[in-house]
């Protein structure tokens, strides 16, 4: 073993210094979970780039930072108002983490008789096959996951209640202050739609502007029978953010997930969204829209597994590169030997602005069952020059007729949101961004 | 108004145009005929300045001013406009937020104030009426989901709207059944006026039966070898393009 202080190091150096302040924590369940995970991690290690699922990824700037990890949240009271371009709604259900610490006073319910925030703690406690409906997740490998499950203090579980439709929806601020040290931030969450239910739930990540954060999130995701979920992932932090998110969701019989990672030009992002279809008849829309310019990297990985019969699914990925960003996109379906009738659809599409720019796409279809519908398309390439053309033929100047074709193209993805507010004030900062 | 001189070009390095000329007048509608391959696109792309094209001699003056040297959009802001044979689909690009920047463009590179939103949607309306369009064509998307009749429509559409100077109408009537042909026409013919100009470039004298043309050319092999009056549309219906070759 070198003793070369790396990333590894730090993470596993933490956790003896974590381990160690605990005193009569050591038996409690939630230490068990968290020791099982850094064993994981430390057995596993830091992905190479001979990993299949890490090989476009350079993990090097982890070993830059000399970091800390954070196991109480600052005492100040912050200031919302520091954390610019926040998505906010007068009515919506507020949920702020502020460092991976949920802040119980920058946060507001107002559906309280359609939504419950507890503790994995008690939620356990109340009902005790609750965890096991997240079996899947703990018997991922994924090192950014494991060191989440490490650190993570007891996590929050969002419960939409049984029958409910939101009026408003939930919106969930991960805000990142500036601080003295540069930290590892870590935040876990559990999201629990019961039958019946219908909610909107929208994340967002905003820092302070030279706060310089390693960030992790794992979602832990359960939508139960006839429940619909729609997780809208707005990623425009980006500063010197660098973020890793993890999104285990199961969704049971005729239940619909819909998840829309929406990726404006952030430095350094990593998804994992991983999808379990269990119950039959139940559905999953995987849409998303990522912009990258500069030297950013944008890596969207996703998983769907049809592991019954007369399940649909539904991916579309596009994605505008510039300048020399690099883009990532892996989606791979899995359709079970008993899945029959799955009809499964994916597309990726990548349009590159610049010579230099990188796109590496890989969709993955591994199939057993013999009667399913499933189709994939990816395709990469420049404006059409055609579209292009016809539009300078009609007195348009090159550059607005780039715009108008690039807007045309990214708002194809917000079209679909179902949130007019939302769409339209993301409409304007893709409008924004694509002006070049 | 427009004076093309021995015009040149070609493509992939095969000559088209060998040498071709033509000369339009203001308050004129011209009919270009003749047989595939005779390069009657190539003159529809080159006078719209497409790329791909190489203009190897001659010049093309609109109103004095040499076209050949400009970009599509200022050719366009002079005022010509090129009704395309096959008008590409522009999905999530509407019809109305297409002309309104087309419009304005123009509007500014002629020293004139950008139409407002409610100026613009009554210019809207009037012209869509001028081709039978229905006011719901114009939030759907550019060309999108469009039958080929419909398309064409849309370029009259867009010709209303812009009211070139010279328009030139690349085998408009291609594919089109006799009712939309007769809408496409209707609207060219209210299009017309003793300033403006059309260059109608078709394989059939159909059209022609529509839009009375004041000459007819017959391009053959990259060059005009016979001009007419709209008698000769009719002796080539009758005897075939091979007459012209002999």
């Amino acid at each position: 073993m070198e003793n070369k202080i790396n990333f590894f190091s730090r993470i596993n150096t933490n956790f003896e210094v974590y381990e160690a302040s605990l005193n009569g924590q050591k038996n409690s369940p939630l230490f068990a979970f968290q020791k099982a995970a850094h064993e994981k991690f430390a057995s596993n290690g830091i992905p190479t780039l001979r990993s299949e699922d890490w090989k476009y990824t350079n993990l090097g700037f982890l070993n830059k930072v000399d970091f800390k990890i954070k196991f109480t949240p600052n005492p100040e009271t912050l200031d919302i108002n520091e954390f610019k371009g926040l998505y906010t709604e007068e009515l919506a259900n507020t949920l702020t983490y502020v460092d991976g610490f949920f802040s119980q006073e920058l946060s507001i319910i107002r559906e309280s008789d359609k939504i419950k925030i507890s503790s994995l703690k008690n939620t356990i406690i109340a009902d005790s096959t609750f965890i096991a409906k997240f079996k899947e997740s703990f018997e991922m490998n994924h090192f950014a996951l494991n060191i989440v499950n490490s650190f993570s203090q007891d996590s929050v579980v969002l419960e939409i209640v049984k029958g409910k439709l939101l009026e408003y929806p939930v919106i969930i601020n991960h805000l990142n202050t500036k601080d003295d040290a540069d930290y590892l931030v870590n935040n876990k969450l559990f999201i629990f739609a019961n039958k019946d239910s219908n909610a909107k739930i929208i994340t967002q990540y905003k820092s302070v502007n030279d706060s310089n954060k390693i960030q992790n999130y794992s979602y832990e995701i359960y939508v139960d029978e006839k429940a619909t979920l729609s997780h809208y992932l707005i990623q425009n932090d980006n500063l010197a953010s660098h973020k890793f998110s993890v999104i285990n969701a199961y969704v049971q019989t005729g239940a619909v997930y819909s998840n829309y990672t929406i990726c404006l030009n952030e430095k350094f992002t990593r998804n994992d969204v991983h999808i379990s279809l269990n119950g039959e008849f139940s559905h999953a829309d995987l849409i998303g829209l990522y912009i990258v310019d500069g030297k950013n990297y944008i890596d969207n990985h996703t998983k769907i597994n049809h592991n019954v019969p007369n399940c649909t699914s539904n991916e579309i990925y596009k994605g505008v590169l510039d300048g020399d960003s690099v883009s990532v996109f892996n989606g791979k379906i899995l359709v079970k030997r008993d899945a029959q009738k799955t009809n499964a659809y994916q597309s990726s599409k990548t349009i590159l602005l610049s010579d230099t720019a990188k796109v590496n796409t890989k969709p993955e279809l591994e199939i057993y069952a013999d009667d399913v519908k499933c189709s994939h398309g990816a395709s990469t390439g420049k404006l059409d020059e055609d579209a292009l053309f016809y539009l300078k033929t009609r007195g348009i100047s090159e550059v607005l007729a780039r715009t108008m074709l690039l807007n045309a193209y990214a708002g194809d993805i917000l079209s679909k949101i179902e949130i007019p507010i939302l769409r339209e004030t993301l409409e304007i900062q893709v409008s924004e961004l694509l002006v070049k | 108004m427009l004076k093309i001189t021995n015009l040149h070009a070609s493509i992939d390095g095969n000559e088209i145009l060998k040498g071709l000329n033509l000369e339009v007048k203001p308050g004129e509608i011209h009919a270009i005929m003749g047989p595939n391959g005779a390069g009657k696109s190539t003159l529809a792309s080159v006078l719209a300045g497409k790329e791909d094209y190489n203009v190897t001699e001659g010049s093309v003056l609109l109103e004095g001013e040499e076209l050949l040297e400009l970009e599509p959009e200022d050719r366009a802001r002079k005022g010509v406009f090129l009704a395309f044979q096959y008008p590409v689909e522009i999905p999530g690009v509407s019809n109305a937020n297409f002309m309104k920047a087309s419009v304005n463009e123009i509007r500014k590179a002629q020293n004139k104030e950008p139409l407002d939103a409610m100026d613009f949607l009554k210019l809207m309306k009037e012209k869509a009426s001028l081709v039978e369009i229905e006011s719901s064509f114009l939030s759907r998307s550019v060309n999108e989901g469009f039958s080929g009749g419909e398309k064409k429509r849309n370029e009259v559409f867009q010709m209303a709207m812009l009211e070139p100077k010279l328009s030139i109408l690349d085998e408009t009537d291609s594919g089109l059944d006799i009712d939309a042909l007769k809408v496409v026409a209707n609207g060219v013919n209210k299009l017309k006026n003793d300033q403006n100009a059309f260059i109608i470039i078709t394989h059939y004298q159909r059209l022609l039966d529509y839009i009375i043309p004041d000459f007819v050319h017959v391009l053959y092999d990259g060059k005009i070898v016979k001009s007419g009056t709209k008698e000769l549309a009719l002796e080539l219906e009758e005897k075939g393009y091979d007459w012209i070759k002999n």
